[in-house]
């Protein structure tokens, strides 16, 4: 049985699927009536099994909606960037701009996101966890970082008139 | 103040908890999942895979029973009515909307059963307004929101009745009046008719 925490932990999974709280929960509900009908509650490692069974369902949905499944996995082309996940430790961001930001990314940067910040994973494990070419991964952080990192506009320039 | 996007991110997502009727929900969703009528639900349509298996999953099923006694009628029926409840009060938006009954029976093509229009309803002053998709016990149901003259709110389920999962009900039309419960503060009334369970709350 998923204890609180399990269930907690999911719910933020779900949460940076679907980049609000009503929906995350509706998709974690989804998903864990799934997993209890799936029957595999025994597997070594039960909350892992149900957040692949969350993610999934988050792409049925994502089809239903009428969008392409490509918007999550999008193929972009794996150019030769000098980036790795730990580029995104050097970026800075205040809380507000960061709440602002969150509904608008991609669902599969906000799952980056959480699976770098939270869970600490590598490219390679990224890569092996969202089933994503290594290259498109890196291409994603590089896009994160660039829409993330932009510097503040400086505020002696802002509506500046001639 | 900037602060480190990781540390951002994290503080960000640490603060994303269910609350208490959320996990509560979830809690006993599992707990129900783990009885006998869910243990049997997902035996049905698994390959017998030789008299071995058979007795192992015979052993392993006696020492769930003996582990979990079945829950009784009206523990069962307290957990359909919280989980009614608690859905009705999460106010989720509808995925269909219409006044008339047709449209919105027509969207559920993924039910195992067709939702209909309850005679316990006909003299009911609340008007239709649409339907989403939900789960009584784990398993596809249909939600149709209504709202009476005052503006008042209610939401009516309707899920296949399954004796086993669901206990005994009583049936419209038996002269059985429906079972009241309360939860919550809300009142729940759940009735059987045409094979299907009906749950209602609401202001």
């Amino acid at each position: 049985m998923l204890d609180p925490e399990a269930l907690n932990r999911l719910y933020r999974y779900a949460f940076a699927l679907e980049g609000n709280e009503a929906d995350a929960y509706d998709l974690l509900h989804d998903g864990i009536e799934r997993f209890l009908r799936s029957g595999q509650q025994s597997v070594k490692s039960p909350e892992a099994f149900a957040r692949k069974i969350i993610r999934n369902r988050f792409i049925d949905r994502l089809r239903k909606r009428k969008a392409d499944v490509v918007d999550l996995v999008e193929d972009l082309e794996s150019t030769a960037v000098d980036i790795s996940a730990s580029s995104l430790e050097t970026v800075s961001i205040a809380r507000v701009e960061l709440e602002r930001v969150w509904p608008q990314l991609e669902p599969i940067d906000r799952e980056i996101l959480l699976l770098w910040a939270v869970e600490g994973c590598s490219i390679r494990e990224l890569a092996e966890e969202l089933g994503l070419p290594r290259g498109t991964v890196l291409s994603r952080i590089h896009r994160l970082r660039a829409r993330l990192g932009k510097p503040e506009p400086c505020p002696g320039r802002m509506g500046a008139t001639p | 103040m900037k602060t480190p996007l990781k540390q951002a991110v994290c503080e960000y997502l640490e603060e994303k908890t269910l609350d208490g009727d959320q996990l509560a929900a979830l809690t006993a969703m599992q707990e129900t999942s783990r009885g006998p009528a869910g243990v049997a639900r997902r035996r049905r349509g698994r390959a017998v895979f030789g008299w071995s298996l058979a007795a192992s999953a015979a052993i392993a099923v006696l020492a769930v029973l003996l582990w979990h006694p079945p829950a009784s009628d009206r523990e069962r029926q307290r957990t359909i009515a919280e989980e009614v409840v608690v859905n009705h009060l999460y106010m989720k938006p509808l995925e269909v909307e219409s006044a008339e009954f047709g449209p919105v029976r027509d969207y559920f093509t993924a039910l195992d059963f067709v939702p209909r229009e309850s005679l316990l309803m006909s003299d009911s002053a609340a008007d239709l307004t649409g339907g989403r998709y939900c789960t009584i016990l784990g398993v596809a149901a249909a939600q149709l929101r209504l709202v009476d003259t005052a503006g008042g709110v209610q939401s009516l389920y309707e899920v296949a009745y399954d004796p086993e999962a669901h206990g005994d009900i009583p049936v419209l039309g038996d002269a059985d009046a429906p079972l009241e419960l309360y939860v919550r503060g809300m009142k729940v009334q759940m009735w059987v008719e045409r094979g299907i369970l009906f749950a209602l709350t609401g202001e």
